[in-house]
C-alpha cells in the first residue's frame, strides 16, 4: 500500500473567473508536463467554445508528477469540475473521487455564491479543503479580509491559505508543499474487490466510451471482465492508463489511482457518471454511494433549419448524445417547423452549449424553439401528463389544474443591489425565505422561485443588474399549483405553433408585449404588412406590425461592382436561409431564441 | 460578342466622402504625364501580354466603346486622351462608329479643354452633376455650384457633343422631395441623352460610412428613398426617357453603349489603377475577371505589376448574366440564355428558385412570359431581394 502514500487526488473548487483554469495551467506548467511553448492558455478547457466562454464543460483530469522539497515524487491528480450551475451533480461525482480540494477565492471577491455552493458539495463528500487566495497580485487584493470572509462564511481555518497569483505564478511552490502536507493520502485497499467511481466518460471514435475513474479499492487491468453495477452491463477492458493529460496507457491501474478505462462501451450513456465499476467474476459488495440518473431540468424543440435535412440533425444529436449522457431527445412534430426534435437539458447554459455545437461542429443549421420546463397537468378525468411542449397543452376545459416545478434559489450579491433584485425576484414570482448578511457587505438571498423563471433570462438579468457581481445556484425542491396559461404568438393571423410558451397569466400581458416588440425588430420589411399578435386562447393581448417594403439601395452596377454585387447578394440569400417561411412571413431564426433573452431596456 | 475598353483615370481634386471608386489628390502635372505613359504603356503590352500566355489567349475584335472613368478623367489635358485612345487604336484596330466616354466634372472643364476633348475623338461626355441644389451638393462634398454645372453642360453643347449624360444622387439626409423634383426639373430642362440615377449608398471605407458608424449621419428612410425613385422613374419616363436599367435612362438610342457590356456580360478590358476587366478565356470559355490594385505608385512603377485575377466557374457565368441582365427592363430572354450557356434557364435554377421567382410575378415584382423573364418598377424597388434567388 506504500505507493498511495505518495498520491493526493484533488480537484479545484473556484467560481467562475476566479482562476480555476489559470491555477490549472500553472499547476501543469510547474510540474512539467507540458514544456512552456505548448501551453495554450488554459490548457484544461480543450473545446473551443469553453475557451471562448471562459467555462468549463467537460471535465478534464490530469495527472502531475510533482518533486517536492522532501525529496520524493508525488503523483498529483488533478480532477477538473465543470464550472456552471448546470452541472451541479457531475461536480458532486468529481468530488466524490477526491480526498481534498483545493478552493480558490478571489483576493479581489470574495466569497461567492457559487463557490459555497461547491465547498457544501465537497464538504458532504468528507473532502479535505483548502483555501487558497488568488490574483493577490492584484492592487485591489485585500487577502485578510478574504480570509476573514473563509473564516465566518464557512468555517475553514484560513489562517495558513497560501497567497498566490495563478497569472503570474507567485506563490504556486508553496501551494504545492501545502497540498501535500494538507490534503490526505487515498488509503484504498488493493487487495479488496474492485471498486472505481465513475466521474466522467467521453466518447472516442477509436476507442469507443472512455470512462474515467477513481480506483476505491482493488485493481484493474486489460482483458478483465468489468461490470457497471447500476446496470449489470458487461465489458471486457480493452486499455486502462491515465491522463497526462492525453491519455497514457498502463499496465493497470490500483487503489488510489485515477486513471481510464476503455472496453468497447458504445455510448456514455452505458456508463453514466456516479456508476460503479467492479470485476464481473468478483463484484464489490455494494456499489460507490451517491448514483443518479440526472434529471432534464429544460426542454426546447429544436428543428432543421430552411434546406437542412432532418437526418443530418438527427445524426448530430446522436452523436451528441453518445457524449453527453445528460442530454436526451426524441422526435417530435410542429405544424409551424415540421419535422424535429424535443431535446431535454440539465439548464440553459448546457441548451446553447448543444446548439452552438450542431451549428460549428456539425455545421448544421437549426431552429430553437422557446426553452419549457415539465409542468404537470391535471385532467379533469384525473389523468395526469408530464407536459415538455407547451403546444400540447389540452384544451382549457379539460384542465383541472396545472402544477409548475418550484426551486430553491441561493443568490449572493453585494448588499447595494440587494433592493434591484429583490425587485427582479418579485417581478419572476419569488418568494424571499430569509436573508441573511454574509459579511457587512454581501448578502445571500433565499428564494423560493418557478423554474420557468429562471430559466429565461433570470441569469442574464441578475449579472445585468449586479454589474456581474452577482451569482446564483439553485435545485428543484417541488411541483406547485399555479394559475399557468399558454400564450400563442401569430404572424400575419397564423398561428405558429414554435412560438407557444407557458407563463404566468400576471406575467401574460407583458411578456406578449415584448414578445411582440422583439418580434417586431427582428422580422424583416416584407412586400406586405405583417401583424404580429399575442393571444390567450381567443383574446388578443399585444399587437405590434411590421411595415411593408424593405427597400434596397437603387445602386450602380458597373464593371467593378460586379464581384462585389454578388458577393452580397450570395449574403442575402444566406441570410434568407437562416429564414423560415411561415406561410407568406419570413422569420429569422434567431427569432427564436431572441424572443427570450433579457433586454435591459425592456 | 463585341467588346469595349475601360481606362481608370485616378485623380481628384478632392475626394468626395461617398465615394469608394479609387483615386488619389491630384498633386503636380508631372503625375499627369506619367501615368497617361504607364497607361499607354500597358495599352500597348495587352495583345502581347496575353498572347504570350498562350493559355489565355484572348482573340478579340474592335473595341465599340472606350470608356474614361474616374476620379476625374476631365482633369487630364486633351492631348493625354487622345494619346490613349491612339493607343487602344493601334493595338486593337479602331471601329469607326465607336463610342467614346469622357467622365467630366462640373469645374474641371471650360469651353477650350471641351473643345480639345470633341477634337481628340470623344463623343460623349458624362457629367458628375449630382443635384441642382446647392445645399445638396455641400453636403455631398462636392467643390462644384449648380452653376457649374449649367456651365459645363452649356459650353459641352457649344463643343458639339450631341450625346451627353448626368449623373443625379438622392436619398440624401436632409433632401426633400421638393429639392429632389427640382433638380430633376433642372435636369430635364438641359435635355441630356441620359440621365443616371442614383440612391446614396454607404460603401465601405467612405467618409461616409464612418459618419454614419459614428451616428454622424443617417439612412434615409426607406419610404423616402423610395418614393424619391419612383417619382424620378414617373417624371423620366413621361418626358420621353426610357427606364433602360435600374440606374439608367436614355432618349430612344441613346443607351450607355459601355455600360451595357457590364450587364450583358460581354468582355471589357480595364486599363489603370483600380480598373477591372472581365474577358472570356477562349479555352474554357468561361470568363475571367482582372482587376488592378488601386495602387497608383505600384502602377506608375510597373503597369503589368499588378493585376489580379478571379478565373469564373461553370456557374458564375450564369448567375453574374442573370443577375446583371436583369437590372435592364427587358430581361433575359430565356433561348438566348440557353443558346450562350447550352443551359435551361429555370432547368439551371431549379424549381425553388422558379416557384420564389413565381412570387414576385404574382405581386407585381416581376414578369414572366413564354421567353422572357424581367423586373417591373416594382420589382426593381427590391432587386436584391429579387436578384438573390439567382445566385
Amino acid at each position: 500500500m506504500d505507493h498511495q502514500k505518495y498520491i493526493r487526488n484533488f480537484s479545484i473548487i473556484a467560481h467562475i473567473d476566479h482562476g480555476k483554469s489559470t491555477l490549472a495551467d500553472r499547476l501543469i506548467e510547474k510540474t512539467g508536463l507540458v514544456a512552456e511553448r505548448d501551453m495554450k492558455e488554459q490548457y484544461l478547457d480543450n473545446m473551443d467554445l469553453e475557451r471562448e466562454r471562459g467555462i468549463t464543460i467537460k471535465l478534464q483530469t490530469t495527472r502531475l508528477v510533482y518533486k517536492a522539497n522532501d525529496g520524493q515524487e508525488y503523483i498529483l491528480n488533478l480532477i477538473d469540475t465543470p464550472g456552471h450551475v448546470d452541472f451541479t451533480y457531475e461536480v458532486s461525482r468529481s468530488l466524490a473521487a477526491c480526498e481534498g480540494a483545493v478552493l480558490v477565492v478571489d483576493a479581489t471577491q470574495g466569497v461567492e455564491a457559487q463557490t459555497l455552493a461547491n465547498v457544501y458539495l465537497a464538504l458532504d463528500e468528507n473532502l479535505e479543503i483548502m483555501p487558497v487566495l488568488n490574483k493577490i497580485d492584484l492592487a485591489s487584493a485585500r487577502p485578510d479580509e478574504c480570509k476573514e470572509e473563509i473564516e465566518e462564511v464557512i468555517g475553514l481555518d484560513a489562517s495558513e491559505a497560501p497567497l498566490i497569483s495563478a497569472k503570474t505564478g507567485q506563490g504556486v511552490d508553496e501551494l504545492l508543499e501545502e497540498l501535500i502536507r494538507v490534503i490526505p493520502a487515498p488509503e484504498g485497499n488493493e487487495d479488496g474487490k474492485l471498486k472505481a467511481l465513475i466521474f466522467d466518460s467521453k466518447y472516442d471514435n477509436y476507442l469507443g466510451v472512455i470512462i474515467y475513474a477513481r480506483i476505491f479499492d482493488g485493481k484493474v487491468k486489460k482483458g478483465d471482465m468489468i461490470k457497471l453495477m447500476s446496470t449489470g452491463a458487461k465489458y471486457e477492458v480493452t486499455e486502462v492508463g491515465y491522463c497526462a493529460p492525453g491519455l497514457v496507457p498502463t499496465k493497470e491501474l490500483r487503489a488510489g489511482e485515477v486513471g481510464y478505462i476503455c472496453g468497447s462501451i458504445k455510448q456514455v450513456a452505458d456508463a453514466r457518471v456516479g456508476d460503479t465499476v467492479t470485476l464481473a467474476n468478483d463484484p464489490a459488495d455494494e456499489p460507490c454511494p451517491g448514483y443518479k440518473k440526472v434529471q432534464s431540468m429544460v426542454y426546447c424543440g429544436i428543428y432543421p433549419a430552411e434546406g437542412e435535412k432532418y437526418e443530418s440533425v438527427k445524426d448530430a444529436l446522436e452523436k451528441l448524445q453518445v457524449n453527453d449522457a445528460a442530454f436526451n431527445f426524441e422526435p417530435e412534430t410542429s405544424q409551424a417547423l415540421g419535422y424535429g426534435f424535443r431535446c431535454g437539458f440539465l439548464g440553459l447554459l448546457h441548451m446553447e452549449i448543444i446548439v452552438e455545437r450542431l451549428e460549428r461542429e456539425f455545421n448544421l443549421a437549426v431552429i430553437t424553439t422557446a426553452p419549457s420546463v415539465i409542468y404537470k397537468v391535471v385532467k379533469t378525468d384525473g389523468e395526469v401528463i408530464m407536459l415538455q411542449n407547451p403546444s400540447n397543452l389540452p384544451a382549457p376545459q379539460e384542465i383541472d389544474h396545472i402544477e409548475e416545478p418550484m426551486v430553491k434559489a441561493n443568490i449572493m450579491i453585494p448588499n447595494e443591489y440587494v433592493g434591484s433584485i429583490m425587485e427582479l425576484c418579485q417581478q419572476r414570482r419569488g418568494t424571499m425565505k430569509h436573508m441573511e448578511y454574509i459579511t457587512p457587505t454581501r448578502v445571500q438571498l433565499h428564494y423560493d422561485m418557478p423554474l420557468n423563471e429562471v430559466i429565461y433570462d433570470f441569469f442574464d438579468a441578475l449579472k445585468s443588474k449586479t454589474r456581474g457581481y452577482g451569482s446564483l445556484e439553485y435545485e428543484l425542491d417541488r411541483y406547485q399549483k399555479s394559475d399557468l396559461v399558454k400564450l400563442d404568438i401569430m404572424l400575419n393571423r397564423e398561428l405558429v405553433d414554435a412560438f407557444s410558451m407557458i407563463v404566468h397569466s400576471s406575467n401574460a400581458y407583458q411578456r406578449g408585449r415584448f414578445v411582440c416588440e422583439k418580434l417586431k425588430e427582428i422580422i424583416p420589411m416584407h412586400q406586405f404588412e405583417v401583424p404580429i399578435q399575442a393571444a390567450i386562447g381567443q383574446k388578443i393581448i399585444a399587437r405590434e406590425t411590421v411595415k411593408a417594403y424593405r427597400k434596397d439601395v437603387i445602386a450602380k452596377c458597373y464593371g467593378g461592382d460586379i464581384s462585389r454585387k454578388k458577393k452580397l447578394l450570395e449574403k442575402q440569400k444566406e441570410g434568407k436561409k437562416r429564414m423560415r417561411q411561415f406561410g407568406t412571413v419570413e422569420v429569422p431564426q434567431e427569432a427564436f431564441t431572441a424572443v427570450l433573452k433579457y433586454d435591459d431596456n425592456k | 460578342m463585341s467588346f469595349g475598353v475601360y481606362i481608370h483615370v485616378p485623380f481628384c481634386r478632392s475626394k468626395c466622402p461617398y465615394c469608394d471608386f479609387y483615386s488619389v489628390l491630384i498633386r503636380d502635372k508631372e503625375i499627369k504625364e506619367k501615368y497617361t505613359d504607364a497607361a499607354v504603356k500597358e495599352i500597348r503590352s495587352f495583345k502581347r501580354y496575353f498572347r504570350d500566355d498562350a493559355e489565355h489567349a484572348f482573340i478579340k475584335q474592335e473595341p465599340d466603346s472606350i470608356y474614361f472613368g474616374g476620379g476625374t478623367p476631365s482633369l487630364l489635358e486633351p492631348i493625354r486622351i487622345k494619346e490613349m485612345i491612339k493607343a487602344c487604336d493601334d493595338t486593337f484596330g479602331r471601329e469607326d462608329d465607336r463610342e467614346v466616354t469622357l467622365e467630366a466634372n462640373p469645374g474641371t472643364v471650360d469651353a477650350d479643354s471641351l473643345k480639345g476633348f470633341k477634337a481628340m475623338g470623344v463623343n460623349r461626355l458624362s457629367i458628375g452633376v449630382q443635384s441642382f441644389d446647392d445645399q445638396i451638393l455641400k453636403k455631398l462634398g462636392r467643390t462644384h455650384k449648380t452653376e457649374d454645372s449649367l456651365k459645363a453642360f452649356e459650353e459641352a453643347r457649344l463643343a458639339g457633343f450631341e450625346n451627353i449624360s448626368i449623373d443625379l444622387i438622392f436619398g440624401i439626409e436632409g433632401q426633400t422631395m421638393e429639392s429632389w423634383e427640382d433638380s430633376l426639373k433642372k435636369a430635364l430642362e438641359l435635355d441630356p441623352e441620359h440621365i443616371s440615377l442614383y440612391s446614396l449608398e454607404f460603401m465601405e471605407g467612405t467618409v461616409f460610412t464612418r459618419m454614419l458608424m459614428e451616428g454622424r449621419m443617417k439612412e434615409t428612410d426607406p419610404e423616402e428613398d423610395r418614393k424619391m425613385y419612383e417619382r424620378a422613374a414617373e417624371v423620366l419616363t413621361e418626358a420621353g426617357y426610357v427606364h433602360y436599367e435600374i440606374s439608367n435612362f436614355a432618349k430612344p438610342g441613346y443607351e450607355s453603349r459601355h455600360n451595357l457590356k457590364y450587364w450583358d456580360l460581354d468582355d471589357y478590358a480595364g486599363f489603370g489603377p483600380g480598373a477591372h476587366s472581365y474577358m472570356t478565356d477562349d479555352d474554357t470559355g468561361y470568363g475571367q475577371r482582372f482587376y488592378h490594385a488601386g495602387d497608383l505608385e505600384g502602377y506608375l512603377r510597373d503597369p503589368l505589376s499588378v493585376t489580379f485575377m478571379e478565373p469564373n466557374g461553370y456557374a458564375d457565368d450564369m448567375q453574374e448574366f442573370t443577375i446583371t441582365a436583369l437590372r435592364r427592363s427587358s430581361g433575359i430572354s430565356k433561348s438566348e440564355f440557353e443558346e450562350r450557356f447550352g443551359q435551361d434557364f429555370w432547368g439551371f435554377y431549379g424549381d425553388l428558385a422558379r416557384l420564389q421567382f413565381k412570387s414576385f410575378v404574382d405581386t407585381g415584382h416581376a414578369a414572366e412570359d413564354e421567353d422572357n423573364i424581367r423586373l417591373t418598377l416594382k420589382g426593381f424597388n427590391v432587386s436584391n431581394q429579387i436578384l438573390s434567388l439567382f445566385v
